[in-house]
């Protein structure tokens, strides 16, 4: 047996933060062949309308699914972190209907889709944490559509923190107190519907009220219960292991 | 078309701000950016618009002049709406 990667570990503590695999199935997660590749910004993962023959595993994050319009802006549709595979969907939907983007160099394995039928087959319980990854990934989808529809700056942008953090936290990849965030905000403002500027005012508004600090790249969570009333969030549509043994 | 600005004091972080008339309608709002966004600072966001539905694509503008150009390009009034208003 081939000793464990951290791209082998990343992916069995997200399967396990969602799913309980046996002792069977980490083995067989662990036996699982790829290799990992740099992708550069601006390098295409999968385009919308390519039949991919392969998913992609995030190693080091964070990774965002998008739409582009034809007037070349984008609707950023997820992110997505460490352990996650973001085209699970791509397996049984043959061809893509958005595409993979990246904003930093980012290490990713790309795993071929036969090679993940036959383990979910050979493993029912791998099998059910696919399952649980696909349709956990619809709920936060649903509550994207909430976020973008329903919710207003302020809010909007406290739930994509309050979401990043709690989904970190249930990876190992977070602080106590806070998360590293590697993202732009034109990128927080392509997934919000928000202009740059206006998350530049929202994310000042949020640290006037005390809720978050921000050191460099580092946001610093100061009042956690105040954020999650400021985003009316419930953790409930991550459906975490950890939330719901709570 | 003729476009008239109006300058107003508004509720954001710089204060200073325009309000867009084209024959006598509001069309829009033009703020100015503070220090707050670095290197867009003293720049001109069309924060607010009255003719179409505001979405997420807020051009910003170096100058008042690329402003009013921008603005009587694509923010018209239709026809039927200069017709038909009240007066």
């Amino acid at each position: 047996m081939r000793s464990p990667s951290t791209a082998h570990d990343r992916l069995i503590r997200k399967l396990e933060s969602i799913a309980d695999l046996s002792p069977d199935d980490r083995r067989a997660l662990q036996d699982l062949s790829f290799g990992t590749k740099l992708v550069l910004p601006n390098q295409s993962i999968v385009q919308e309308g390519e039949d991919p023959d392969q998913c992609c595993l995030l190693v080091k994050g964070p990774i965002h699914r998008y739409k582009l319009r034809p007037n070349g802006s984008r609707q950023i549709l997820s992110f997505h972190l460490p352990g996650d595979i973001l085209d699970l969907q791509n397996l049984y939907l043959t061809r893509s209907d958005h595409s993979i983007g990246i904003v930093v160099p980012n290490q990713v394995a790309f795993v071929p889709h036969e090679t993940l039928k036959t383990l979910a087959d050979d493993c029912p319980g791998i099998g059910v944490a696919f399952w649980r990854d696909t349709l956990i990934d619809a709920a936060i989808l649903r509550e994207w559509i909430v976020n973008v529809g329903a919710r207003s700056a302020q809010p909007r942008i406290a739930h994509l923190i309050c979401e990043l953090f709690t989904r970190l936290k249930a990876l190992w990849l977070s602080e106590e107190d806070g998360f590293t965030l590697q993202l732009t905000q034109a990128e927080i403002g392509e997934a919000t519907g928000l202009s740059t500027v206006h998350v530049n005012r929202t994310l000042q508004d949020l640290r006037r009220s005390n809720l978050i600090a921000s050191e460099g790249r580092f946001l610093r969570i100061l009042n956690w219960a105040g954020l999650q009333r400021e985003a009316c969030f419930d953790p409930a549509y991550l459906h975490l292991k950890t939330l719901e043994a709570a | 078309m003729s476009l008239a600005f109006q300058p107003v004091k508004v509720a954001t972080e710089a204060g200073d701000g325009f309000l867009v008339f084209s024959n006598g309608l509001l069309i829009a709002v033009l703020v100015r950016l503070s220090e707050l966004h670095v290197e867009l600072r003293g720049r001109w966001f069309l924060e607010f618009t009255l003719t179409q539905v505001n979405g997420p694509e807020y051009p910003i503008f170096e100058t008042l002049d690329q402003a009013q150009a921008w603005i009587a390009k694509h923010l018209t009034v239709s026809q039927w709406y200069r017709t038909h208003r009240p007066d």
